[in-house]
């Protein structure tokens, strides 16, 4: 983070989340019978938002926790690009929310926002949401 | 123990600029957040009250109190430029993060009197896109 190079910090811990979109299609099989008609089991899509939560301490000299040109751009190349706008079928092999959050949160560990990232939280709906586990508690 | 949360608006203006750096160790800090006029926000304030109830009014704390505690906070940063205006941002950069520590210290103090209430968490909406918590 080019944010943690700026001097001393403080003592505060702060979160801060910020908001992206996803736009993805998916069809769920029915584990016990493919041939099953569901609503699920038709192709179809969603407009998703993906939160992803930072937990930080305040720089002192620019008041930063998140440099949020850097966790944008690292989010755009590390998730956007990868999730939005594909079939997520093609990428996961059971498409539901929970396995998508899941490998989400293992590709946000894997970057280079690992030491601050805390948590993402995927709203597939407005009343549907799934969360990564949280390790730390606030 | 019930939590009960309450929001409040306010607009301000501020300048992410550390007088001390030169221009492009500003430009190369605040990014896209840079701006040599500077920018403002609609913000909402949400802070989380969690107490017991208590048996005679059926509150954990009565809503037009907390109201008056939010708006006695939002009248010191509500159509301001933070960065001149504003006492405490004149040393300290007025940020999401610092704007929400300076409500929560001041919310907090407030509820000092009442020791049976616990400020759980203030959160800072800058816009619907980010937001910032804090704990304490």
């Amino acid at each position: 983070m080019r944010a943690q190079t700026f001097g001393p910090i403080t003592m505060a811990n702060v979160y801060i989340t910020k908001r992206y979109s996803l736009y993805c299609s998916h069809l769920i099989m029915a584990c016990d019978n493919p041939n099953e008609k569901t609503k699920e089991t038709s192709f179809h899509g969603h407009s998703m938002d993906l939160l992803v939560t930072f937990k930080n301490s305040i720089h002192v000299e620019s008041g930063l926790s998140l440099d949020r040109d850097f966790a944008d751009k690292v989010i755009q190349d590390k998730i956007i690009r990868k999730y939005d706008r594909r079939n997520l079928n093609n990428i996961l092999e059971i498409p539901t929310g929970e396995n998508l959050i899941q490998s989400i949160h293992n590709d946000l560990q894997s970057t280079d926002l690992n030491s601050i990232y805390f948590q993402c939280q995927l709203k597939e709906t407005n009343k549907n949401t799934f969360s990564s586990e949280v390790n730390k508690t606030p | 123990m019930i939590t009960l949360s309450r929001k409040i608006h306010f607009s301000s203006g501020h300048k992410y600029h550390n007088p001390n750096w030169s221009d492009q160790k500003n430009k190369d800090t605040f990014g896209s957040s840079y701006s040599e006029h500077g920018h403002g926000h609609n913000y909402t304030l949400e802070a989380e009250v969690t107490g017991p109830i208590d048996a005679e009014t059926g509150m954990v704390m009565n809503l037009a109190d907390l109201d008056a505690i939010l708006t006695e906070v939002t009248d010191l940063l509500d159509h301001k430029f933070l960065n001149t205006d504003v006492e405490h941002f004149k040393s300290n950069m007025p940020t999401t993060e610092n704007i929400v520590k300076f409500c929560y210290d001041h919310i907090i103090n407030h509820l000092k009197n009442s020791p049976e209430l616990k400020l759980h968490k203030v959160r800072l909406y800058e816009s619907t896109d980010l937001w910032a918590d804090y704990y304490g």
